[in-house]
């Protein structure tokens, strides 16, 4: 062994000394990395086999979750505009109404806690068709739209207005509004809604 | 000398909700989602006054395809013009189904980072004034729509399919 080998085995714990004889190494000399290249590759092995195992146990609502929140994380809702998130979930919608239910609670869970993503699912999930997701998209909209974000609650709004459906006026007259401008706003969807 | 009309989303603008949120300046996701440029260019509507805002609150509708809120900023020229962005009329951009109009399309251009901070503070120097900045609600949106539709500014088949659904159920 050379100078600079022996300085890399000085660095290994002594209970590393037994992989020593079993694998080849390599050394950097101009840094203290060290590549065990056999034992990378039967990790790596390892590795495969159990991601292999993980997917094969990941329910299709999880992937749809992960599938819709990548779409939310990734484009710009534009109101007023269809966007990619919302030809998703339409696609969800014709194929089974009850596994989309299921996805939009497991999407809503999951991003609760992040305002950006929340108002973008409420803006999307608001242009859904109302009667089929009756009344679990209510209860979305309802369960954010005293949320301290003020683009999460327009959202909520928003949705109630979109809705058209009277039965939401009761939730409307009894909400807190983050700011007097959102208040004008709230004061004009009751006022509209209750003109329907 | 006029005014300019461009869309923007209010809540993205909200300042007391800012500012509660600890945001001193802009949030970079309001001018990322907000001042989308498209070949560093920002596209506004002009109207020679106040009278006439329906007529960009008519094209700026059709372009989307649905009947839903809308939140629009009026900016005046002299404004613009006086921060340096430069405006050229382009209506060949319009792509308004309100044919007539766009050739009161124009363009901010060559947009620049240090620009878009400009722009930006101009939206949030004018969002709380109530002369400058308006919200329609859908039943707005709905009438102007079908206003029009009957002054036969516009054909239904030049729509979007699913605005001309909703349309037809106002008609």
């Amino acid at each position: 062994m050379n100078e600079t080998e022996l300085q890399g085995l000085s660095r290994l714990n002594p209970s590393d000394s037994k992989l020593i004889e079993n694998f080849k190494i390599t050394f950097s000399p101009d840094s203290s990395n060290i590549f065990f290249k056999d034992s990378i590759f039967n990790s790596q092995k390892e590795l495969k086999n159990d991601i292999f195992v993980k997917k094969r146990n990941v329910s299709q609502s999880i992937i749809f979750q992960r599938q819709a929140i990548n779409l939310l994380k990734n484009e710009n809702i534009i109101v007023g505009y269809t966007s990619a998130s919302e030809l998703y979930l339409e696609e969800l919608l014709l194929q089974d109404i009850t596994q989309l239910k299921e996805v939009l609670n497991s999407v809503y869970t999951a991003i609760f806690s992040n305002p950006e993503l929340l108002q973008k699912f409420i803006e999307v999930i608001s242009n859904l068709d109302y009667e089929s997701l009756y009344p679990t998209n209510t209860i979305l909209a309802l369960g954010v739209i005293n949320h301290t974000d003020v683009g999460v609650q327009e959202a909520a709004l928003a949705a109630f207005e979109k809705w058209d459906d009277k039965r939401n006026l009761s939730f409307l007259y009894n909400i807190n509004y983050a700011t007097p401008w959102l208040k004008d706003y709230a004061d004009d969807v009751i006022n509209y809604l209750e003109s329907c | 000398m006029g005014l300019f009309v461009r869309m923007i989303e209010r809540q993205k603008w909200e300042k007391v909700n800012l500012s509660e949120l600890g945001y001193a300046k802009t949030p970079s996701d309001t001018i990322t989602s907000e001042l989308r440029t498209h070949s560093n260019t920002l596209s506004l509507w002009f109207i020679e006054n106040i009278n006439l805002l329906s007529n960009a609150i008519l094209a700026i509708a059709l372009m989307r395809n649905k009947i839903t809120r809308l939140d629009i900023i009026i900016l005046d020229a002299d404004e613009i013009t006086s921060k340096d962005l430069k405006i050229v009329h382009s209506p060949q951009n319009g792509f308004s189904p309100f044919d007539d109009f766009n050739n009161f399309h124009y363009d901010i251009v060559e947009m620049d980072y240090e620009k878009l901070g400009v722009f930006s503070d101009l939206v949030i120097s004018n969002i709380e004034n109530k002369t400058k900045c308006f919200r329609y609600n859908k039943g707005d949106i709905g009438k102007i729509l079908n206003e029009g539709y009957q002054n036969g500014f516009f054909n239904l088949d030049e729509i979007q399919i699913s605005l001309k659904k909703e349309l037809e159920k106002l008609i």
